[in-house]
C-alpha cells in the first residue's frame, strides 16, 4: 500500500485522509467516527456540500443498525448491497478518487477491515433553479436554459432527447483541481473520429484548472490566433439538441451554465436559435436582414471613409455635398473621426454589459444624449458619421452569436484603417486577406466555411432557411453514412407534396 | 489535411466517401483555374488585343477554345503517368511551368498596381507593390494550400454577380455600331491576337499542378466545363468592352490600369463604378496568389524541399517596378509563355513515351 | 499573424497620402468654361461651391442665395493662358484648395473656341482630366463661356448641379436640345460613325415685339422670345463636322433630329386654326444608304397624330409637311456636313475591315449624297 491507496487498517485510512484533507484547518471537512457492529467506522463529508438528512437517513442509521458483519473480503459488497441505501455507490482505494468525490460534494464511508472507501452519492448543496437563458432569447421557442450544476444540464438535454443512442461520456480537465467534463454525442451520428479527437484534446491540457467553459474552448479550438472563434457556446438545451442532431459534440463542465460546440463553422455562429420554429418564409427573411446586417457593419465605415476620402467621384454629387457641408464644421478630418465614433461605440457597448441595472438609465442618457446629440450640436462630429456608425451598429447587435459580434467589430475597424489609408485598394486587400484566412481555417479538421466552401452541400439552410420538409440530410457534420434524416417524404400526409 | 465531413450524397463506404470529397476538392481548383484564365485574358486585353485588335478582340478569345481544349486533355492524359515527373525531363518541364506561371504572377501584380494608381494616382508603386505581396503572403502558406481553392468556391456567384451589375449598369450607352466593322484591322489581327492570347492558357494545364488529377470521364469534363466558364466570362467581356466603345477608342495607347478601367471610366454609373473597381482588384490579386502558390509548389516538387517566398518578392514585382522591365516582358511575353506551354507538354509527353519504352523493356 | 502585423506595419506608411485628402480641402468643379479672348489668349472658368453652408458673401448671387434655408454659395474662379493647359496650370497653382473635377456637369465652350480645329483637341484634354466626370454634357454657347458659367445658378432649389441635371432631362425630354456627353463627343467626333450635336446655349437679352418667325421654335437659343427665371437659355444644337463645330439647328430642327434619332417620342405640330396636333414617334427611324459611288440616304418614320377636332385634319398636307421638314433638316445637317443620324454607322456594317472603311472617304460622299424622307402617318382621334 503505498500512500495514495486507501488499504483495510481504520487508523491509516482515516490518518491519510486527515492529514490530505487538513481537518485541522477546514472547518467544514467533517470525520464523523462511529462503530459499525463492534468495528470502527468513519463517514467523511464536506459540511453545506451533503443533504445530512440522507446522510443521516440512508448511511448513518442503516450502519448503525448492523449487527453482525461479514468476514472482511465480503465487507465491502455487504456494505454497498445491503446496507447503504444510496441510488449511486462506489467502491474504491484510491485516495485521489475519494478526495476529488469529496470536494465534489459525496461522502466516503470507511471501515476498519474494509480495503478502500465506500463513496456515496449524497450531493445537497444549494444550487440557482432553472431559469431563462438571459443573452439567447427567442420569440418563438422553449425558455430554458442551462446552470451551473452539470448533471442538471445533462438532465435537461437528456429530457429533450430521450434516446439511448444519447452518450454522455465523464472527462476531467484539470491537473490540480479537475473539473468534471461531460461529452454529450449522438451515438452513430457523430463521427467517431470526431468523439476521438475531442476527448484526445480534453485529455491532452496540461493546466491546473479550467475555470470556465469559454477557456476550456480555448484550449480545444483549432486556430487560437484566428479572429473568429472555431467553437460555439450556448445557454439554450434545445440549441444543443439541434446540434447534437448535426453530429456535433456538447461539452458541458461543472459550475458552466453554457454548452460548447464542436465543431462548427461560421455560418452556425450567424443561425439564430428560433429559425427552425418560424415558418421557412419568416426564417429566410430574417436571415437575409441578418446577412445583410453583418454585411453593412463590416464594409459601411470602410466604405464610407473610402469614397469620401479617396474616391468622391464614387457617390452621388448630392450626397457628397451633403458630406461636405457637415465635415466642413468638424475640426477632425473623417478618417480619425469615424475610428474614434467606432470605439466610442464599443465603449458604450462594453458599459451597458457592465454597468449595474440601477444604473442603466444612466448610461442611455449618457450614450443618447451626450454622445449622440452634443457632440453633433458643438460640431465635434459631422452628424452623417453618427448615422454611418449607429447603421453599422445595429447591423452587428443583428448578429445572434456575441464573439462573433466582437470579431466583427474588430473586423470593421481593420477594414476602416485600411479603407483610410489606401481606399478601396485597402478594403479589397483587408477583404481577400479576412476571406482567405476564413477559408484557410478549421474546427476540428471540419473546414470552417463548409458548407459553402469547400463545397459541402447538405441540408439547404446555409444561408436561406429552406423548407423544413427539404431539410433531408443532416449537417455537413454529421457521419458521412447516417445523412439521411427521413425516409421518404416527410409530409407524407400529403399526397400532392412535391419532395 | 483530412477533412471529415459530408458528401453529396450518403454514402456507404469510407472508400467513396473519400472519392466524393476528393471530386469536390478537384472542382474547388478548377473553379480557381477558371478565375486564373479569366484573369489573364483581361489583363491580355488590356495590355495587348485592345491595341493591336480592337473590337473583334472577344473572336480572339473565342478562337482560343481549340488550343485550350487540347491543352486541357493533354494534360490530363499525361498528369495520369505518375512517375514521369521524377526524372530529368519532368524537372525541366516543372521548371518551365514555373516560369509561365511566375510570368503570369508578375502580370497580374504589374494590372493590380496599374488599377491602384489609377484610382490612387498618388502613392508610390513600390510601395503598393510590396504591400500586395504581403497582402497575399498568408495565402501562399504550404499549411493552407486549400485555402484558395474554397476561396474561388466562395467567390464564383458573387464574382459573376458582380460582373452582371458592373456590365448592365454600363450597358445602356453602347451601341451595335461600336461592333463594326466585324473583322477590325482584319483577319490576320484577329489570329495574331489569338496568337498572343493563348499563351495565357496555362490555367488549362491545371490537371499537371494538382496533387489529385480528374481520373473518371464526369470529372474530366467538370473541369473542362470551369475553364470553358472562365473563356466565355473572358469573351464577354471583350465582347462588352467592344459594345460600350468605338474601334479608335479601344485602340488609343493608354496606361495598363486607365484600359482596364475604360469602360467605367467613358460610361460611370455610380455603383458599377464601385463594383468593377472592386472586383477587378480582387480577381487580380486571386490571379496573383494562385499562380504563385502553384508555382512555388512546382518549384518545390522540383527540388524536392519547401521553397520559401523570397523567391517570389525578388521575381514577381520587377515588372511592376520599372517600365522599362514592362515592356521587355510585354515584346517577349508570347514567344517566353508559348515555348513554356509547349516546352513543359513536349517533355512530360517524351518522359511518357520513354516510361513506356522502359516497361516493354 | 506576424505577417500581418508587419504588413500593417508598413500600411502605416501610406499615412501620407491620407492627411491631404479631405473632402472639405478639395474644391468640386460644377462647371467649366472655356472662351478665347481677341487677342487669342484662352481663358478657363470653373464653378465650385463653396463649402461653407450659407457663405452668403462669397455666392455670385447673393440675394438668390439669402432665400431658403441652407443654401450653399457659389464661387466663379478663372484663369488666362496661351494655351488650355497654361490656363489648367494657373488655376490650380492660384486656387487655395485642389480641384476635383469628378463631379462637373457641364462643359461650356464659346462658340468662337468651338469653330476652329481646336474644338477636338479641347475636348479630348477635358475628357484626359484626372478624375474628370465623363458624362458631363457639352454646351456651345453663343458669346463669353465665362459669363454663361457665372449666370448659371439654382433658380430652383439649392444645388446648382441638380438644378442642371433637371433642367437637361426636361428639354432633352421634348427634344429641343441633345444629350451628348464629353465622352460621347470625344468618342464621335472625327470618326465617321456618327457627329455628334453639342447643346447650343446663350445669354440672349429679353426680346420685345413679336416673333420673327411663324414658328418660334424655330429658333436659336440667342433668339428666343421668352423671359424665364433663367437668364441662360439651353435651345438646339451646334453640328459638327468632324473636327469643329461647323453650324447649328434650330431647337425645332433639333426637336426632328431627336425624333428621327428616338431621343424624344413626341413632337408638337398646329394646324391652320392653331390647334395643337401631337405627334408621336413610337420607334426611331429606319436609315438606309444604297449606292456605291453616288449615295441615296433614305429615312423612314411611322408616326401618329393624335387630334380632338370632329373633322380629321388633312393626313396628306401633314404628312407633306413633316416630310418636308425632315428634308430640309437633313440637307442643312448636309450642308454642315454633319452625319447627325448615324448613316455612316450604319454603311459601315457593310466593310469587313477598317482600312476598307478608310478608303471609302464616307464624308466626302455623304455631302454629296441624295435625300429622301418616308413618312407613313397615322390620324387617330383622341
Amino acid at each position: 500500500m503505498n500512500d495514495k491507496t486507501l488499504g483495510k487498517s481504520y487508523e491509516k485510512n482515516k490518518s491519510l485522509i486527515e492529514n490530505a484533507v487538513q481537518a485541522q484547518k477546514n472547518e467544514d471537512m467533517k470525520i464523523r467516527p462511529f462503530r459499525m457492529a463492534g468495528k470502527q467506522a468513519a463517514y467523511v463529508f464536506i459540511d453545506g456540500m451533503v443533504d445530512l438528512t440522507r446522510v443521516q437517513l440512508f448511511v448513518m442509521d442503516p450502519c448503525m443498525d448492523v449487527k453482525e458483519l461479514p468476514p472482511d473480503e465480503e465487507l465491502s459488497d455487504f456494505i454497498t448491497g445491503q446496507v447503504l441505501r444510496l441510488a449511486s455507490v462506489e467502491v474504491t482505494t484510491s485516495l485521489d478518487n475519494v478526495l476529488m468525490r469529496i470536494c465534489q460534494g459525496d461522502g466516503a464511508l470507511i471501515v476498519d477491515g474494509m480495503e478502500g472507501a465506500v463513496i456515496g452519492e449524497v450531493k445537497g448543496y444549494s444550487r440557482r433553479s432553472i431559469g431563462q437563458p438571459v443573452n439567447e432569447t427567442v420569440i418563438m421557442g422553449p425558455h430554458e436554459g442551462f446552470c451551473e450544476t452539470m448533471r442538471d444540464n445533462v438532465v435537461l438535454i437528456r429530457r429533450l432527447m430521450r434516446t439511448p443512442k444519447l452518450i454522455s461520456e465523464a472527462v476531467t480537465v484539470g491537473d490540480q483541481t479537475p473539473m468534471r467534463v461531460s461529452l454529450m454525442y449522438l451515438n452513430g451520428v457523430a463521427p467517431r473520429e470526431t468523439v476521438d479527437e475531442i476527448r484526445r484534446r480534453i485529455q491532452g491540457c496540461r493546466v491546473d484548472y479550467v475555470s470556465s467553459i469559454g477557456m476550456l474552448g480555448q484550449l480545444l479550438e483549432d486556430n487560437p490566433y484566428a479572429l473568429v472563434p472555431q467553437t460555439l457556446i450556448t445557454e439554450r438545451p434545445d440549441r444543443a439538441v439541434s446540434f447534437l442532431l448535426e453530429g456535433q459534440v456538447v461539452i458541458l463542465m461543472e459550475n458552466a451554465p453554457l454548452a460548447l460546440v464542436m465543431p462548427v463553422g461560421l455560418l452556425h455562429h450567424y443561425h439564430a436559435p428560433d429559425d427552425t420554429s418560424m415558418r421557412w418564409q419568416y426564417g429566410t427573411f430574417l436571415r437575409l436582414l441578418r446577412m445583410a446586417g453583418m454585411l453593412i457593419a463590416l464594409f459601411l465605415p470602410a466604405v464610407y471613409v473610402a469614397l469620401t476620402v479617396f474616391h468622391p467621384e464614387g457617390m452621388s454629387l448630392s450626397l457628397l455635398t451633403s458630406v461636405l457641408e457637415s465635415q466642413s464644421k468638424v475640426p477632425l478630418s473623417l478618417f480619425p473621426s469615424m475610428l474614434l465614433m467606432l470605439l466610442a461605440f464599443s465603449l458604450i457597448n462594453e458599459a451597458g454589459a457592465r454597468v449595474p441595472g440601477a444604473m442603466g438609465a444612466s448610461l442611455s442618457i449618457v450614450g443618447g444624449i451626450i454622445l449622440g446629440q452634443a457632440v453633433v450640436v458643438a460640431d465635434l462630429f459631422s452628424p452623417l458619421l453618427i448615422v454611418v456608425v449607429a447603421i453599422s451598429g445595429l447591423g452587428i447587435y443583428a448578429v445572434p452569436s456575441y464573439p462573433l459580434t466582437l470579431a466583427l467589430r474588430i473586423a470593421q475597424l481593420m477594414l476602416v484603417v485600411l479603407a483610410g489609408l489606401a481606399g478601396y485598394a485597402g478594403i479589397v486587400m483587408g477583404t481577400f486577406l479576412l476571406l482567405t484566412r476564413l477559408c484557410s481555417l478549421t474546427s476540428l479538421h471540419f473546414p470552417y466555411f463548409s458548407p459553402l466552401a469547400p463545397g459541402r452541400p447538405a441540408n439547404p439552410d446555409a444561408i436561406i432557411r429552406m423548407p423544413v420538409w427539404r431539410q433531408r440530410l443532416r449537417g455537413y457534420t454529421a457521419n458521412a453514412f447516417r445523412m439521411n434524416r427521413a425516409v421518404g417524404p416527410m409530409r407524407a400526409w400529403d399526397k400532392e407534396d412535391k419532395q | 489535411m483530412i477533412f471529415h465531413g459530408q458528401t453529396r450524397t450518403a454514402v456507404h463506404s469510407r472508400q467513396a466517401a473519400l472519392g466524393q470529397r476528393q471530386g469536390e476538392s478537384l472542382q474547388n481548383h478548377f473553379t480557381l483555374s477558371a478565375m486564373l484564365l479569366y484573369a489573364q485574358l483581361v489583363i491580355g486585353c488590356g495590355f495587348v488585343l485592345y491595341q493591336q485588335v480592337g473590337t473583334p478582340g472577344y473572336m480572339s478569345i473565342l478562337l482560343l477554345f481549340l488550343p485550350m481544349t487540347g491543352l486541357y486533355f493533354i494534360s490530363c492524359r499525361l498528369a495520369e503517368k505518375t512517375g514521369i515527373r521524377e526524372g530529368l525531363m519532368g524537372k525541366t518541364a516543372d521548371v518551365l511551368l514555373f516560369v509561365c506561371l511566375l510570368m503570369d504572377a508578375q502580370l497580374s501584380l504589374y494590372a493590380f498596381t496599374a488599377i491602384v494608381r489609377e484610382i490612387l494616382p498618388d502613392y508610390n508603386t513600390a510601395l503598393i507593390t510590396l504591400v500586395t505581396l504581403i497582402c497575399v503572403l498568408p495565402s501562399l502558406h504550404r499549411q493552407h494550400s486549400h485555402a484558395l481553392p474554397s476561396f474561388a468556391r466562395l467567390l464564383r456567384y458573387p464574382m459573376v454577380v458582380g460582373l452582371g451589375i458592373s456590365m448592365l449598369g454600363s450597358m445602356r450607352y453602347g451601341r451595335l455600331d461600336h461592333l463594326f466593322p466585324l473583322l477590325g484591322r482584319g483577319a490576320e489581327s484577329v489570329l495574331s491576337g489569338a496568337f498572343w492570347m493563348s499563351t495565357s492558357l496555362s490555367a488549362a494545364l491545371t490537371p499537371l499542378l494538382i496533387r489529385t488529377p480528374p481520373s473518371g470521364k464526369l470529372q474530366r469534363r467538370q473541369g473542362y466545363r470551369s475553364l470553358s466558364i472562365g473563356l466565355l466570362l473572358g469573351a464577354a467581356t471583350a465582347l462588352v468592352a467592344a459594345y460600350l466603345m468605338p474601334y479608335h477608342f479601344l485602340t488609343l495607347p493608354d496606361a495598363l490600369g486607365t484600359r482596364l478601367l475604360m469602360p467605367i471610366k467613358v460610361h460611370p454609373a455610380l455603383i458599377s463604378w464601385s463594383v468593377t473597381v472592386c472586383l477587378m482588384m480582387l480577381l487580380m490579386l486571386v490571379s496573383l496568389s494562385a499562380s504563385l502558390s502553384r508555382g512555388l509548389h512546382l518549384l518545390s516538387h522540383v527540388t524536392g524541399r519547401p521553397v520559401g517566398t523570397g523567391l517570389a518578392f525578388l521575381l514577381v514585382p520587377l515588372p511592376a517596378l520599372s517600365t522599362d522591365i514592362a515592356r521587355q516582358i510585354v515584346l517577349n511575353l508570347p514567344m517566353i509563355r508559348l515555348v513554356c506551354i509547349l516546352g513543359t507538354v513536349l517533355l512530360l509527353g517524351m518522359g511518357c513515351l520513354a516510361k513506356k519504352g522502359r516497361a516493354k523493356k | 499573424m506576424k505577417r500581418l502585423c508587419l504588413l500593417l506595419l508598413l500600411c502605416m506608411v501610406f499615412l501620407s497620402g491620407c492627411m491631404s485628402r479631405e473632402v472639405e480641402e478639395q474644391l468640386l468643379v460644377i462647371l467649366m468654361g472655356v472662351d478665347r479672348m481677341e487677342d487669342g489668349n484662352l481663358v478657363l472658368t470653373v464653378k465650385v461651391p463653396s463649402n461653407t453652408a450659407g457663405d452668403v458673401s462669397a455666392s455670385s448671387s447673393s440675394e438668390d442665395a439669402s432665400k431658403g434655408g441652407n443654401q450653399m454659395g457659389y464661387l466663379t474662379l478663372s484663369a488666362t493662358g496661351h494655351h488650355f493647359s497654361d490656363a489648367l496650370e494657373l488655376l490650380l497653382a492660384t486656387t487655395p484648395r485642389s480641384l476635383n473635377f469628378s463631379q462637373v456637369r457641364e462643359v461650356v465652350i464659346s462658340r468662337q473656341v468651338a469653330e476652329t480645329k481646336e474644338c477636338t483637341l479641347l475636348l479630348q484634354k477635358l475628357y484626359s482630366l484626372p478624375r474628370m466626370h465623363t458624362q458631363a454634357v457639352v454646351v456651345i454657347c453663343d458669346g463669353e463661356a465665362g459669363k454663361f458659367v457665372e449666370e448659371q445658378k439654382p433658380y430652383v432649389g439649392s444645388r446648382l448641379s441638380r438644378y442642371i441635371e433637371v433642367s437637361l432631362q426636361n428639354y432633352a425630354g421634348k427634344g429641343f436640345v441633345p444629350t451628348t456627353s464629353l465622352a460621347q463627343a470625344v468618342q464621335e467626333i472625327g470618326y465617321g460613325w456618327q457627329d455628334p450635336l453639342l447643346i447650343l446655349g446663350a445669354l440672349p437679352q429679353d426680346k420685345e415685339g413679336a416673333p420673327e418667325k411663324e414658328n418660334v421654335l424655330n429658333v436659336d437659343a440667342d433668339q428666343l422670345h421668352a423671359t424665364s427665371i433663367n437668364a441662360v437659355k439651353l435651345f438646339g444644337a451646334a453640328a459638327t463636322d468632324g473636327e469643329k463645330v461647323s453650324g447649328t439647328l434650330t431647337g425645332y430642327e433639333m426637336a426632328l433630329v431627336s425624333l428621327m434619332l428616338g431621343q424624344s417620342q413626341s413632337l408638337s405640330l398646329w394646324d391652320d386654326q392653331g390647334f395643337s396636333l401631337p405627334l408621336y414617334a413610337r420607334a426611331p427611324a429606319t436609315l438606309r444608304v444604297e449606292g456605291e459611288e453616288k449615295l441615296m440616304l433614305t429615312v423612314s418614320m411611322v408616326c401618329e397624330v393624335h387630334y380632338r377636332s370632329t373633322t380629321p385634319p388633312d393626313e396628306e398636307k401633314i404628312r407633306g409637311r413633316l416630310e418636308d421638314e425632315l428634308e430640309s433638316t437633313l440637307r442643312k445637317l448636309q450642308s454642315l456636313r454633319c452625319d447627325a443620324l448615324g448613316f455612316g454607322g450604319r454603311h459601315m456594317r457593310r466593310f469587313a475591315t477598317v482600312q476598307a472603311w478608310e478608303n471609302f472617304n464616307w464624308r466626302e460622299k455623304y455631302a454629296r449624297a441624295d435625300v429622301q424622307v418616308d413618312v407613313q402617318l397615322r390620324l387617330k382621334k383622341e
